[in-house]
């Protein structure tokens, strides 16, 4: 997301990212106070400030659902700025219950201490998969966007959407991000 | 492109944490998950031992918070 000062550009990344999660909880993005001033370090966000937030799924079953993101605020020569911010990792996951194992994830961490530093996909023990060697894998996924893996818990998980306008706001943020991304949507980096 | 939705109180803002609130957000992580301290994490982190254990979910989602506490 772009701007015409780091604070814009910060507004710009934060807020359609909190309408985003407002799809599926009225838990909110928890991020560092003046997180917008340029720094080499990456800023961080979380929802909520657990591990993870209790959500509705379909005949009273709760998830639970882990986001924490990194990003960096960069000066951006092209026309969209001249400040941008970019996501530097994220980890998305959906749980069996707010303190359950962990059913799938996205991950990316290029900086990390994993030798795994393109984005990938996990099955978690929640996922109930027998073999070791696909219960371990790291699953080459490109990345994804925050709004896309949203959508998947909402429509293949029926995880209970908290607004009627959902697939309007998600649409509209995914939308937003990826007239701003850098780099090709489903990248295999 | 469309508008985005207009964020009401609904859907309300973004909670911001200043240093000290983010450093015991990860204190409080690390201690529940790991029974370290948030400072004993990151050290721990910064020399690599928990690398064998670097995709342990709820260790992925600790590190990447290391920053509020920064």
């Amino acid at each position: 997301m772009a701007g015409r000062t780091p604070h814009e550009a910060y507004d710009n990344f934060i807020r359609p990212l909190q309408q985003a999660v407002s799809c599926v909880t009225d838990a909110v993005l928890v991020v560092r106070g003046g997180g917008y001033f340029p720094r080499d370090e990456p800023y961080a966000l979380s929802l909520g400030d657990a591990t993870a937030v209790s959500i509705a799924g379909p005949r009273g079953i709760r998830f639970g659902l882990s986001i924490a993101q990194q990003y960096r605020l960069v000066e951006d020569t092209s026309t969209l700025g001249p400040w941008k911010v970019t996501t530097a990792a994220y980890a998305y996951a959906l749980l069996a219950g707010i303190d359950g194992e962990e059913i799938f994830s996205y991950h990316w961490h290029p900086r990390g201490r994993s030798l795994i530093t393109t984005p990938h996909f996990h099955l978690g023990p929640g996922a109930r998969v027998e073999r070791n060697d696909v219960a371990g894998a790291h699953f080459p996924s490109g990345r994804i966007a925050l709004e896309e893996f949203l959508r998947c818990i909402i429509r293949d998980f029926q995880v209970a959407p908290e607004r009627d306008d959902w697939q309007d706001v998600l649409d509209a943020a995914q939308q937003a991000f990826e007239a701003y991304r850098t780099w090709p949507l489903h990248e295999s980096v | 492109m469309m508008a985005l939705p207009k964020v009401t109180e609904d859907h309300p803002q973004v909670r911001e944490l200043t240093l000290e609130e983010g450093r015991a957000l990860v204190d409080r992580l690390a201690r529940r998950h790991l029974g370290i301290s948030g400072e004993a994490f990151m050290r721990a982190w910064e020399a690599g031992e928990f690398d064998a254990q670097a995709e342990r979910p709820e260790i992925v989602h600790l590190a990447m918070l290391l920053p509020l506490a920064r």
